[in-house]
This record gives structure tokens, C-alpha cells and sequence, in this order.
């Protein structure tokens, strides 16, 4: 009996512990919201945000597919730095391109982008993305800038968006969304696609058109 | 009498499976090293490491074949439960996990992490009723996972090849490996196994992977559209599990900052 008692003190002591902590937490989280408000953006941040609202914006336009992909082409190009990426995913068949098969892959690229971003916009609703904080990397100028997606309907999404300032304007150069890099995801899926094409760069050309031509088809 | 004996049978059989797994993984290694000193330019996803490529190709069709028969409609169905209340259940099966996260945490040597499991657990538990509410969240404590696979992976166990597995997918013998070792140290499954409560363990996991499946519904039709969906999938993986190098993406040339042309 007298140790069922002294169990029972013992736990209502835990508990008033456990609800000292829970109060302490909650003030510390909500100071930790306030701090973010507060804080100004730097010029990398705001590039993100505004970029980030731009395409929340247009996933929650009421237009149709075909101008949503058009407009997010337009976004895409004025705000990535496509020719870049596209050398990158193709790494070592870039420089035994020639000049035509690289305009003919930089254009279906870019088309491939847009068909495979554009094709999960349905599945978007109530999303909102914050930015929170970024790093310069000092060897190479490059900077990280932190953003984070949430919406009721998934869990949230971390995003790092990799900038230069190229010439005075800020270009994206690679975006990875949970740790996983759409850069080389692209490069890896290509490798595997030349590869099965005996390395040949109009294997992948060839692909692609017709990959482009199925995604109109449905 | 007869639980003991049971758990001795299946304490031998997840014995026997661990040393397969790690005399495998030993056997992997030193092809991780010959593939390194092939000429790299040969090898453009050199680092992916994927000698088994045929097998798994065979292997991810047979998987998706089966997904689009049974995973795929069972999920449509699962679907059609609100949201919410599918994220009620997502959140009691993450919370009733945390003590694999918190020992992995430990093991990891992460006391910052394994702090933000106990009150993390604490919270839904508590006000969270059960863990379906992840009321941690709302106050800033985030989510982290943490597994075996990881744990390995910080004491330098190397991953091996990669491997798409009957049903369960893409994985590689150290995930494996982390997988059956993290089925070991949940203590929610011995309170399962010793009261032959062996239904709501197959309900569990069971309810998890319905859940995992009906939420990646979007992703997995976008994947479909791909040119090559089997490179994509290993990618994805690839850079989730294994992969460090996570500064490896383009950047501008210096001749590129002045010279526009190709």
C-alpha cells in the first residue's frame, strides 16, 4: 500500500516535471517563430521567396495545362541557368557534342523539365514555402539558400535551392528537394539512357522526343 | 514454453539471415574497390554501383507488374479515406517507432537528435493522445527518422551493390541489414511477439505500407512517365542512402561569366 503511494507521488512528480519542460518548449518555439518574422532576408533569400511564390501562384492559377507549362517555361528559363545544367547532365558526351546536337538536346531538355515539374502540379493544394536562412559557399561563390514546403495534405519538403550570381542576376544552378538533386537525378537517368544507346547523344535525342510526344498523348 | 521456444527459432533465423547479409557485404567490398580503379571515364554513374543490373531491371518490372495489380487499386481505395484522418494513423505508427529512432539516435552518438525523440514522443503521447496528433510539430520540434542502415553507414560499413528486393523494392545489403536489425531492437515487437499478438504486427506493417503507398500515389505516376523509369527510381535511392557527395552539381565556368556563346 505505502509503496503504491509513493509510486503515485513519484509519477505526479514526473508530470509536474513533464509540464515544466512542455511549458518551456512552447515558450522557446513560439520566441523561435517571432525571431524568424522578424529577421530580414538577404538579397539570395528574397530570390528564393519571390521564385518560390511565383510558382505557388501559377500551380494555383485557374488556367489550363498548356498555359500553366508555358508559364512555367518562362520562369524556368529567365530563372535557371539551363545551358549550365544541361552540360552538367550530360558530363562527358557534352564535349563530343556537336553544336546542332546541343541546341537539339538543350531545347528537348528544357522540354523534359517542364513535363516532368508541370505533371505534379495537380497533386498540390494548399502549399505554402518559407525560406530560412542560407549558406555561402566561399570556395566557389555558391550560395544554398534553405527553403521549406508544407501544406495539410503531405509531409513537409526540404528544399535547397544552389545560386550564382551570374553577371549581376541570380540564376539557379540546382535544386534539391529532400536531400535528392534534380541535377544529377537528370544525369544519372541520361547516363542510363545513353548508355543502352551505346553512348551515342541521338540515342538520348531520340528519346526524348519521344517521351515528349507521349506526355502530349495523355 | 512454447513463446520461448519461439523466440529461439526466430532469434537462430535472424542470426543466420544478419552473418548471410554480412558475409555478402564483406564479399562486396572488395569489388566496391575494383570499380574505383577502373578508368572513370569509362563509367559515367560511377557513383552508383550496380553490377546486378539485369537481375534488378527483371526484378523492378516483376515489382511494378505486381504494384499495378494489387498495391496500386488497394491504395486508390485507401485513398478515399480523408486525409486527416490517414494522417492521424501515419502519425501513431512514426510515434509508436521512436524508440528504434531514439536507439539509433544514441548509437549515432547524436545526443541533440535523441533529446528531440524523448520530447518529441513525450508530447504526442501526451497531448497528441496516443501520438495521433503530432502536436511536437506545430511547436517546432521537427521529425527526424533515424535507422540502422544509417547508424551503419556513419561507422563506415560500405553499402554494397544495389539491390531491388521481392515486393519491398529498391535497397542494398547494409539497408537490408539496418532493416532486420531495426525489427530486432523495436521493443514494441517483443511485447508483440511474447503475447502472440502476431496479427496486429502484420496489421502494422501492413497499415504502413498501404499508408507509404497511397502517399506516394503522385510520385509514382510521374515516375511511370519517365524515359527510364528504373535509372530514375535507382537515382532517387541512390542519393537518399548512399550517396555524400552532395555538392556535386553544376556550376559556372569562369570563361562562362564572360563568354555567352556555346
Amino acid at each position: 500500500m505505502k509503496k503504491i503511494h509513493q509510486n503515485q507521488q513519484k509519477v505526479s512528480l514526473m508530470m509536474s516535471h513533464f509540464k515544466i519542460i512542455l511549458g518551456f518548449l512552447f515558450l522557446v518555439s513560439t520566441q523561435m517563430h517571432a525571431a524568424d518574422e522578424v529577421k530580414q532576408l538577404t538579397p539570395e533569400e528574397k530570390f528564393v521567396s519571390d521564385l518560390g511564390n511565383k510558382i505557388i501562384t501559377l500551380i494555383r492559377s485557374t488556367d489550363d495545362m498548356n498555359q500553366k507549362k508555358e508559364h512555367f517555361r518562362t520562369l524556368l528559363v529567365q530563372n535557371f541557368d539551363m545551358k549550365s545544367i544541361g552540360k552538367f547532365v550530360l558530363s562527358r558526351y557534352w564535349k563530343q557534342a556537336t553544336e546542332q546536337q546541343k541546341t537539339e538536346f538543350l531545347k528537348l531538355f528544357e522540354q523534359n523539365m517542364v513535363d516532368t515539374y508541370t505533371s505534379q502540379f495537380d497533386s498540390y493544394k494548399d502549399e505554402t514555402m518559407k525560406v530560412h536562412g542560407s549558406r555561402k559557399d566561399e570556395a566557389d561563390g555558391a550560395v544554398w539558400v534553405n527553403a521549406k514546403v508544407q501544406g495539410s495534405a503531405r509531409e513537409p519538403v526540404n528544399i535547397r535551392w544552389k545560386l550564382y550570381n551570374k553577371g549581376g542576376q541570380f540564376k539557379v544552378y540546382d535544386i534539391h528537394v529532400n536531400e535528392v538533386s534534380m541535377c544529377i537525378t537528370h544525369r544519372s537517368e541520361y547516363a542510363s539512357i545513353l548508355g543502352a544507346h551505346g553512348g551515342k547523344l541521338d540515342g538520348l535525342i531520340m528519346s526524348l522526343r519521344e517521351n515528349k510526344a507521349a506526355r502530349k498523348n495523355n | 514454453m512454447n513463446n520461448m521456444t519461439n523466440n529461439r527459432k526466430s532469434e537462430g533465423l535472424m542470426r543466420n539471415f544478419l552473418w548471410a547479409a554480412f558475409i555478402f557485404l564483406l564479399g562486396q567490398t572488395h569489388l566496391c574497390a575494383e570499380t574505383t580503379d577502373k578508368d572513370s571515364a569509362e563509367v559515367v554513374n560511377q557513383e552508383i554501383y550496380d553490377p546486378l543490373e539485369s537481375y534488378n531491371r527483371f526484378m523492378f518490372d516483376v515489382n511494378w507488374g505486381i504494384d499495378k495489380v494489387l498495391f496500386r487499386p488497394i491504395s486508390e481505395v485507401y485513398g478515399i479515406v480523408p486525409s486527416p484522418l490517414r494522417k492521424g494513423v501515419r502519425n501513431f505508427l512514426t510515434n509508436l517507432k521512436s524508440p528504434v529512432t531514439l536507439v539509433n539516435d544514441l548509437l549515432q552518438l547524436d545526443g541533440m537528435k535523441a533529446g528531440q525523440t524523448v520530447v518529441r514522443t513525450m508530447i504526442n503521447t501526451t497531448i497528441g493522445i496516443g501520438g495521433l496528433f503530432d502536436v511536437a510539430t506545430d511547436m517546432g520540434l521537427d521529425y527526424h527518422g533515424s535507422d540502422f542502415g544509417e547508424t551503419l553507414t556513419g561507422i563506415g560499413v560500405p553499402s554494397g551493390p544495389y539491390l531491388i528486393i521481392p515486393i519491398l523494392g529498391p535497397t542494398t545489403p547494409r539497408d537490408l541489414t539496418g532493416l532486420t536489425a531495426d525489427i530486432i531492437i523495436n521493443p514494441v515487437n517483443w511485447v508483440l511477439w511474447n503475447n502472440d499478438l502476431d496479427w496486429l504486427w502484420y496489421t502494422r506493417d501492413g497499415v504502413e505500407m498501404l499508408d507509404r503507398r497511397t502517399e506516394a500515389r503522385g510520385f509514382t505516376d510521374e515516375i511511370e512517365k519517365a524515359i527510364d523509369p528504373y535509372s530514375r527510381v535507382r537515382s532517387l535511392y541512390w542519393q537518399t542512402r548512399v550517396s555524400t557527395d552532395e555538392e556535386d552539381s553544376p556550376k559556372p565556368t569562369e570563361s562562362e561569366f564572360n563568354d555567352e556563346s556555346f
